[in-house]
């Protein structure tokens, strides 16, 4: 054996494997000519390969069919089995999903004003504000009303009065009963401005806590405002009652103080 | 010398037709087959299983002797191909015409061979042909065959399978593709996603272990 074979002995397999070239493969054939252990080697080989072609495949001992699936109940088995196209296209509408879920939670919008497109989020803002100088003016307002309408029919109530009694009076009578209407209108009067005080300032401490109630339960809406106005209204509805009862009680003081001076006289 | 096949050893007998009809004849079967499978894979992605069993049926002689020379034991070779066969149809959508349907299937094949060669413990016993218990009784002889011939070809192949129980996973793979699939070397890179020269290395080394047991036939005995 050569150096030569050494060389040559690495090239014995590649000749059967088809991994020499022509000139390599023509060179190993001359080689083999004149060398017997190198034969010997290819010999080897060759009879190593003829035994590994009498290993025949075998018949398949039965199928291996696949059954259909049973239905894929996981979501995340499901993803897995799409092809990648449609992985992607679901993977891209989830994400918008999401994101989406995220705008509205953040109170994402877009406006249209003047002709400029504007776009903001109103997460963390708070609820715009009630008008309430507007709905202080109106409660203010009707309040005035419902006074202007006591204080007509007191006064329509008192001049049915006088007229139905000043036949029967005397003129001493009449200019004490005069006075006694003053001091009424005037008792009437202070009361009905004590009262419209009070009503006025119950009325903006109401507004007060109307305003405060409406900044820390913004998301609760219009319900608790209209609440506590139809509670606002029903305590004025009860000071009008205890008006009018203020007044019946200063009638009749005064027709028994007319009274008393009739008699007296 | 194509394909590791040996000259003289390769030929096979194609009938009456003459040279040039076969390869014409030959050469349309094989498009009609390509095209048939393609159809057959594309309608598997769909989850058309009737599909995928026609791929089987072509495919489970291949995929069942790959398994059985790699594992050794015909009954782990046949739930091999099972567990092939279902993890194929697992991933079928994830096959890309980019490469050969074979070439996608030999990878899965080997790969789980190799999976499964190394999960056993040492020094379990593969029982050989013949050495099983229970195993049929052997074929009755063909009418041509002598019962000494049949007996050296039995022997022949124990040894074989004996010499190819030796060599690692990885060199079985490669001689497995080589010689018994006879694809080309880039396939076999292509399967086994190593470099070529790390193909040859595998398959070189592995020949000379299986030339150091079969290599002389009067002292090769198993």
């Amino acid at each position: 054996m050569t150096s030569e074979c050494t060389e040559y002995g690495a090239r014995i397999a590649g000749a059967f494997v088809g991994d020499l070239t022509r000139e390599q493969q023509e060179a190993l054939e001359h080689h083999l000519e004149s060398c017997a252990p190198c034969r010997a080697e290819h010999e080897r080989l060759a009879q190593t390969l003829l035994r590994l072609q009498a290993v025949d495949d075998e018949p398949v001992p039965r199928h291996f069919f696949i059954d259909p699936p049973e239905r894929i109940g996981n979501p995340w088995q499901l993803f897995r089995q799409m092809i990648p196209r449609w992985q992607a296209a679901t993977a891209g509408a989830a994400a918008v999903f999401l994101l989406a879920v995220i705008l509205a939670a953040a109170g994402f919008h877009v406006r249209a004003d003047n002709g400029s497109w504007e776009a903001g989020f109103a997460f963390g803002k708070a609820v715009a504000p009630v008008d309430t100088e507007a709905l202080k003016a109106e409660i203010l307002g009707a309040f005035d009303q419902r006074q202007r309408e006591a204080a007509t029919a007191i006064i329509r109530q008192l001049r049915a009065e006088i007229a139905a009694s000043s036949s029967a009076m005397s003129q001493e009578q009449k200019v004490e009963f005069s006075r006694a209407l003053d001091r009424v209108d005037a008792i009437v009067s202070g009361r009905i401005s004590l009262a419209a005080s009070d009503i006025r300032g119950e009325t903006r401490r109401s507004l007060v806590e109307m305003y405060r109630t409406l900044v820390l339960q913004q998301d609760q809406g219009l319900v608790a405002v209209n609440a506590r106005i139809d509670g606002m209204a029903g305590r004025m509805d009860e000071k009008a009652r205890q008006t009018d009862s203020i007044l019946e009680t200063l009638l009749d003081l005064t027709e028994l103080r007319i009274r008393q001076s009739g008699e007296q006289k | 010398m194509e394909g590791g096949r040996i000259e003289g050893h390769t030929e096979k007998v194609h009938g009456p037709l003459p040279g040039s009809a076969w390869t014409a004849a030959s050469a349309l079967g094989k498009a009609h087959d390509a095209v048939q499978e393609t159809s057959w894979i594309r309608s598997s992605q769909r989850g058309d299983t009737l599909a995928f069993n026609r791929l089987v049926l072509k495919w489970e002689g291949t995929v069942y002797n790959v398994a059985l020379r790699m594992l050794r034991d015909p009954s782990e070779a046949s739930e091999a191909s099972q567990d092939i066969f279902l993890l194929a149809y697992r991933n079928i959508r994830r096959f890309r015409a980019e490469s050969r349907f074979s070439t996608w299937l030999y990878r899965i094949a080997i790969n789980h061979c190799i999976s499964r060669a190394r999960r056993r413990p040492p020094g379990i016993h593969i029982p050989l042909e013949g050495e099983e218990p229970n195993a049929p009784p052997p074929e009755p002889l063909r009418v041509a065959e002598t019962q000494e011939v049949e007996l050296l070809r039995s022997e022949t192949r124990r040894q074989v399978q004996q010499a190819l129980a030796l060599l690692p996973p990885e060199q079985r793979a490669v001689i497995e593709l080589k010689f018994f699939q006879e694809l080309t070397f880039e396939d076999i890179a292509e399967i086994l996603e190593v470099p070529l020269s790390t193909i040859k290395s595998r398959l070189y080394s592995g020949l000379d272990l299986l030339k150091s047991r079969l290599g002389d036939p009067r002292t090769s005995g198993g």
